[in-house]
């Protein structure tokens, strides 16, 4: 058992605050709202949350360590990204290749757009910030070019809808995928020399410069992680519509971050990190789900999003 | 780097002039592409269009120059065009009524943007963040779809254009330019900003307090995003709940091209007036070219990063 102590402990990072706010969450909707928490409801909203989780771990890194001396980082490409990998996806289609060619040059593809975003930013001294809005305007340029929007190959729909019974409730392979991500981020943060180098530029740029690291290469490669989650989690995405269109809404960009920011991780601060990351996007996720059931509309959900950032970073900065 | 050097003038820094030599040239490329570029009543659809996003650049340089940001500039344009699309007061005496609201509710927003990132610590990027979503918000339950009407003295002033000059928005835009200009050059309050931003221990030693400062900058930074939320509506005739979010990052772009630095300390009137010009020219060059709009979006992104990356060159 937990003692006390070791609960007070717990909840006062970070980390413990998102979770123990989410699970207040989940249990108050359960309570107040009927039909929320449901073996039926649980699995959609998980399937959702492993998408937008994927952007946000994404969004965690360039928050951390994306920043340059012109600006702190933060990827507004991700959702055009998301977009972009539908329709080249679909085009690709079109013209006869196979799926799993389709996934190999998406990823590519990705890798490519996030090298752009790191190129700009670090070797034209463009601030992140308006670099990642203009490859997002490049992004959506080029998808709207094309114009092609078709079913994802059949793979990769059975996996995006896919889920693994548990008895109680079915966990979709979208939040399996959402965890292994997750560990992997994990791992890479704080079990490697590289994720040293990423908190240690995050906690001061300066300093990790004359400590010998190489600060712009750093950022480059925190743009192509980035790039290639919101790829990944555009497969998730294109598998799980059933009949994708030209019409598009962003809503992973604003969310990843939202949800990064609530899952505890500064701009260029050397904190936070992915398991927070993960927690913020499911608070985000479930709220959207609960709102909705509730018939709230797109400005009652604006309005409640903006105040449970606020209410965060509030305690966050009260905390500190 | 013999460019550079031979770029370099007193009084006005290399960023300044090269915006500034683009912005003259640009009219000739787009004469090029269509000679009825110019035409007097390009002219006019191009300072019309200036007048918002010089007035929100000037708006996001408040905050920027003391190393802060605003990402709720866009969303309070939108909310300034909603309050006014109902005209609470009608009439010429309603004119001046309706723009002292907005400047008042502006102050407000930008009070609790500077008392969130000051007195409590939030992060600019946090703070204001959350406010674009609370206003955004505010603004959709009060004017959901496009619509409305604007004072009808205010849209009168505004479309008053013999020979197609636009009067007001020229005045605007020199108006703006001049106070801004003054502010900076020749008030100790300007002065104080600046030295905030430049380096806020030591102006707190120097005496000024760095807190107070730093809200003072975004209270200015909320009235002025509001007033800019008043000439898009003026120009539009309508409030819209969505239009203010395509100026965000255009505020952030045009201080940049135009020299301002992001870590603060620095800014010029007549930079961020060229770099809105640049980024309002450029944008109303392609509305010309033959070119399909995903085309369009895609050119204009490429000359931003270019312009984007000369000012990046020339502040290292």
């Amino acid at each position: 058992m937990i003692s006390t102590e070791e609960f007070k402990d717990m909840i006062v990072t970070r980390t413990g605050l998102v979770y123990v706010s989410l699970i207040a969450l989940v249990v108050l909707s359960g309570i107040l709202v009927p039909g929320s928490v449901t073996r039926y409801s649980i699995p959609v909203t998980l399937r959702r949350t492993g998408i937008l989780g994927m952007v946000a771990i994404g969004q965690t890194f360039v928050l951390l360590a994306g920043g340059t001396k012109t600006g702190v980082g933060l990827d507004l490409s991700v959702g055009a990204l998301v977009f972009n990998t539908l329709v080249i996806g679909s085009t690709l289609l079109i013209l006869g290749f196979s799926g799993i060619t389709v996934v190999v040059i998406c990823l590519i593809a990705g890798v490519a757009w996030g090298s752009l975003n790191g190129f700009v930013s670090t070797k034209l001294k463009v601030p992140p910030m308006v670099t990642t809005w203009t490859v997002s305007l490049i992004l959506m340029g080029v998808a709207r070019l094309l114009g092609n929007a078709r079913p994802a190959p059949d793979f990769m729909r059975n996996i995006a809808r896919g889920r693994l019974a548990l008895g109680i409730v079915d966990i979709p392979y979208s939040f399996i995928a959402l965890i292994v991500v997750t560990g992997l981020g994990y791992f890479l943060l704080q079990r490697t020399a590289y994720g040293r180098r990423i908190y240690a530029k995050s906690d001061n740029i300066s300093a990790a410069r004359v400590a010998g690291i190489k600060t712009d290469q750093l950022t480059f490669s925190i743009y192509i992680i980035s790039s290639v989650l919101a790829v990944i989690a555009a497969f998730f995405a294109w598998g799980n519509q059933a009949s994708p269109t030209m019409a598009f809404t962003d809503i992973y960009t604003f969310p990843s971050l939202a949800g990064a920011i609530i899952g505890g991780t500064g701009f260029g601060t050397g904190r936070g990190g992915v398991i927070g990351a993960v927690g913020g996007a499911f608070i985000m996720r479930f709220m959207f789900s609960i709102l909705a059931r509730l018939g709230a509309d797109i400005a009652q959900q604006s309005i409640l999003q903006g105040a449970i950032l606020l209410a965060i970073v509030t305690v966050y900065a009260l905390k500190r | 780097m013999n460019i550079k050097s031979a770029l370099s003038s007193p009084g006005v820094s290399k960023e300044v002039l090269i915006v500034w030599i683009v912005v003259i040239a640009a009219p000739f490329v787009g004469w090029l592409i269509d000679p009825g570029f110019a035409s007097l009543s390009n002219f006019n659809a191009v300072v019309r269009y200036l007048v918002p996003l010089f007035i929100v650049s000037i708006a996001q340089a408040f905050a920027i120059m003391v190393m802060s940001i605003d990402l709720s500039v866009g969303a309070a344009m939108s909310f300034s065009s909603a309050i006014l699309s109902y005209n609470l007061v009608g009439g010429y005496i309603g004119a001046p009524i309706n723009i002292l609201i907005i400047i008042g509710v502006g102050a407000v927003i930008g009070l609790a943007n500077g008392i969130g990132i000051r007195k409590i610590g939030i992060s600019p990027f946090a703070m204001t963040f959350g406010m674009l979503f609370v206003l955004e918000g505010i603004t959709l339950t009060i004017r959901p779809y496009t619509g409305g009407e604007i004072s009808e003295v205010l849209v009168a002033g505004w479309n008053f254009q013999p020979y197609s000059i636009p009067v007001l928005a020229l005045i605007t835009l020199a108006g703006f330019a001049l106070v801004f200009w003054y502010f900076l050059d020749r008030t100790a309050l300007g002065l104080h900003l600046l030295s905030v931003g430049e380096n806020e221990e030591v102006s707190k030693r120097a005496g000024v307090d760095p807190d107070r400062m730093k809200i003072l900058a975004h209270v200015i930074a909320g009235c002025l995003a509001m007033v800019a939320g008043l000439f898009m509506a003026l120009r539009i005739e309508a409030g819209s709940p969505t239009l203010g979010e395509r100026y965000l990052l255009l505020s952030i772009a045009a201080p940049v091209v135009g020299g301002t630095a992001l870590s603060g300390g620095k800014t010029s009137s007549i930079g961020i007036l060229g770099g809105a010009a640049v980024l309002a020219l450029v944008s109303r060059i392609l509305t010309f070219s033959p070119l399909p709009e995903p085309g369009r979006w895609i050119v204009r992104a490429i000359v931003i990063i270019i312009m984007l990356a000369f000012a990046g060159w020339f502040q290292r």
